[in-house]
């Protein structure tokens, strides 16, 4: 549903903890509303205002949507104390989301940073749905620590259900066994079929870069690398022109972009 | 743009500028008519005052966007409605743009009724207007319009354009159903093709002045690819030779009349949460500035690049030509006197063009 900037009437159904820093809300807008996996939404706290964010959960269960926020400023601060009941809004949705029939027929390496794990599982849904078009999932996740990753109890499903899930923490804890260090470091080990791979990244910039350092090295070429780019998007109609990145919008032609196709933008990575 | 095209003359009335205001004068009653003043600045014009109108009107000093996208536009509530307030759409003259102006104009089209959706005030303000642009006869201190590769006269995004003629008659081109409509009844007679050649003449000779004082003072950049200067520019000190004297007051982009920048941000009122449309600079430092305050555009220079790159790299893309219209007013409007041409300057002479 999309009208200007004006957002659907939408309830806060409930709040999942999540970790220390990270809840997922989960919403039910008022009317109709659909997305794709990786289009993002503006969501409205009246009287203190939107910020954008992709949804976390699957497009085929558009009656309820998920948005996964970690507290990282005011406004999240806000969102972090508000009650099941309450009223918000949702605009959108924006952007052009995952290109799934580019992935189709391809090994898929999904790469993830923190809460940017948040619009990957709305992408591993969408891919889930229909898990024999593609010839391999492999999700690579990291955190900070065991006690920042999200989405635990669907991480050991996901495994079960026909995904390969590798995961590290930065910090390891006494529960810990599995790998330590930045994610970036599980990629060399991934074993993929470069010709017929495409790796889908989201997470903090530092971790894009990097993580786009490592799949290039493994002999992926740019234009089989995803990236999701954050700016600064308000309007989410390519007008306001706050989100330019090089000749792009990122709310219009993004947030998911081919790193082809921004590769050598100055400032990419900031 | 070529001065070659010819007008067929149907499209073309004469008459003067007394005569036109009689005509004007009939609709002022009922119409809204904007106008700069003599001072420059545009305002509204009532039924007795348009006899002061200016004519022939120079560039304004401020511009025609706010008519259209104004400062700040209240949007109504920030949730979709049952049902929207209507508002009812008065006619709205507007005169005096300039083809700078026009050139302008085509920008915010292009980003406001472009895309995947229109902006509704915008296209609601845009076709309640009736635009009446005249020519250029005495391009301002600041103007270097056609070094950019404009033009001193409109050829097209009008309803009437105003030409005087060496008679001191008035020629009045229609460039649009709009226009026609505009005029129907006043009964003003054909151009002759005299009349015509006798334009060709003026805008030609006006032509040819204005570019040898630009090509004097090394204002002609047409020919030099701005674009890939501006994407090279990236050389230490460029920037901040300019952007130490910004003091981040955003009048640029302000007075600019392509920028189209924009915040949405909700305000209680009495009768509820309203959302608003206001203007919004690039050069403030949080405008790219993301949740956690991480900011793609921390540095003055980086934001004073951003508005070159946006009018000259990011339209030249997207519209085919740059954004900047070379109507100077930015100019005149900053506060730290960073003076466009020179940065254009400094950026050919980097090259050794």
């Amino acid at each position: 549903m999309r009208k200007g900037y004006k957002a659907v009437a939408t309830e806060l159904a409930q709040v999942i903890p999540e970790t220390e820093l990270i809840k997922t809300l989960v919403l039910k807008p008022k009317r109709a509303f659909s997305f794709k996996a990786g289009q993002f939404v503006e969501l409205l706290v009246p009287g203190l205002g939107e910020a954008p964010f992709t949804p976390s959960s699957s497009p085929f269960h558009s009656e309820q949507i998920e948005l996964t926020i970690m507290r990282a400023g005011r406004l999240t601060r806000q969102i972090h104390g508000l009650e099941p009941g309450a009223m918000v809004g949702l605009r959108g949705p924006y952007g052009k989301g995952y290109p799934l029939e580019e992935f189709s027929g391809k090994e898929l390496l999904i790469v993830g940073g923190g809460v940017g794990l948040a619009p990957l599982r709305s992408l591993l849904w969408s891919v889930l749905e229909r898990r024999k078009e593609f010839l391999k999932v492999i999700l690579v996740y990291g955190a900070k620590s065991p006690r920042d990753l999200i989405y635990r109890n669907e991480l050991e499903s996901w495994a079960k259900d026909g995904l390969s899930v590798h995961i590290s923490v930065d910090e390891r804890d006494e529960s810990w066994r599995g790998a330590v260090g930045v994610v970036t470091m599980l990629l060399p080990g991934i074993e993929v079929d470069v010709e017929r791979a495409v790796a889908v990244v989201c997470g903090p910039p530092v971790m894009m870069k990097f993580s786009t350092g490592e799949l290039l090295a493994k002999g992926l070429k740019p234009s089989q690398i995803y990236l999701s780019m954050e700016r600064n998007m308000s309007c989410g109609l390519g007008k306001c022109g706050h989100c330019r990145l090089g000749n792009y919008y990122v709310c219009e032609d993004g947030p998911v972009f081919r790193y082809d196709k921004v590769e050598g933008i100055s400032g990419l990575w900031d | 743009m070529s001065s070659g095209r010819t007008t067929s003359s149907s499209r073309c009335l004469i008459s003067s500028w007394e005569e036109f205001l009689g005509w004007l004068k009939g609709l002022a009653e009922q119409d809204i008519i904007y106008a700069p003043d003599f001072s420059g600045r545009i305002r509204l014009f009532n039924a007795e005052e348009i006899s002061f109108l200016p004519f022939p009107f120079k560039r304004s000093l401020d511009n025609f966007k706010c008519l259209f996208f104004p400062p700040r536009r209240n949007l109504g509530s920030p949730f979709i409605l049952e049902t929207e307030p209507r508002r009812e759409a008065k006619l709205v003259i507007i005169l005096g743009l300039k083809a700078c102006d026009l050139k302008a104009l085509e920008v915010l089209d292009y980003v406001f009724l472009g895309g995947e959706e229109k902006e509704e005030g915008y296209e609601q303000s845009r076709a309640s207007a009736v635009i009446i642009s005249s020519d250029c006869e005495e391009p301002g201190e600041n103007c270097f319009c056609l070094g950019l590769g404009g033009s001193i006269y409109p050829e097209e995004g009008f309803d009437l354009n105003f030409s005087r003629l060496s008679s001191g008659r008035l020629l009045i081109e229609i460039g649009s159903k709009k226009g026609e409509e505009f005029l129907a009844g006043a009964g003003f007679e054909c151009a002759s093709e005299d009349d015509l050649l006798g334009r060709s003449q003026r805008r030609r000779e006006g032509g040819r002045l204005f570019e040898a004082r630009l090509k004097a003072k090394g204002l002609d950049f047409r020919g030099i690819d701005l674009r890939a200067l501006i994407e090279a520019s990236d050389k230490d000190g460029f920037w901040e030779k300019f952007s130490e004297r910004c003091v981040e007051c955003g009048a640029c982009n302000f007075i600019c009349p392509s920028c189209h920048c924009f915040l949405l941000s909700d305000w209680e009122m009495r009768e509820g949460v309203a959302r608003f449309q206001s203007w919004d600079s690039c050069q403030y430092p949080g405008f790219a500035r993301v949740a956690g305050g991480a900011n793609p555009r921390r540095f003055r220079c980086q934001r004073l690049r951003n508005r070159y790159e946006k009018k000259f790299v990011f339209f030249k893309e997207r519209l085919g030509g740059y954004a900047c219209t070379g109507c100077g007013r930015c100019i005149e409007a900053c506060a730290g006197e960073i003076d466009l041409r020179e940065v254009l300057k400094d950026l050919r002479n980097e090259k050794g063009i």
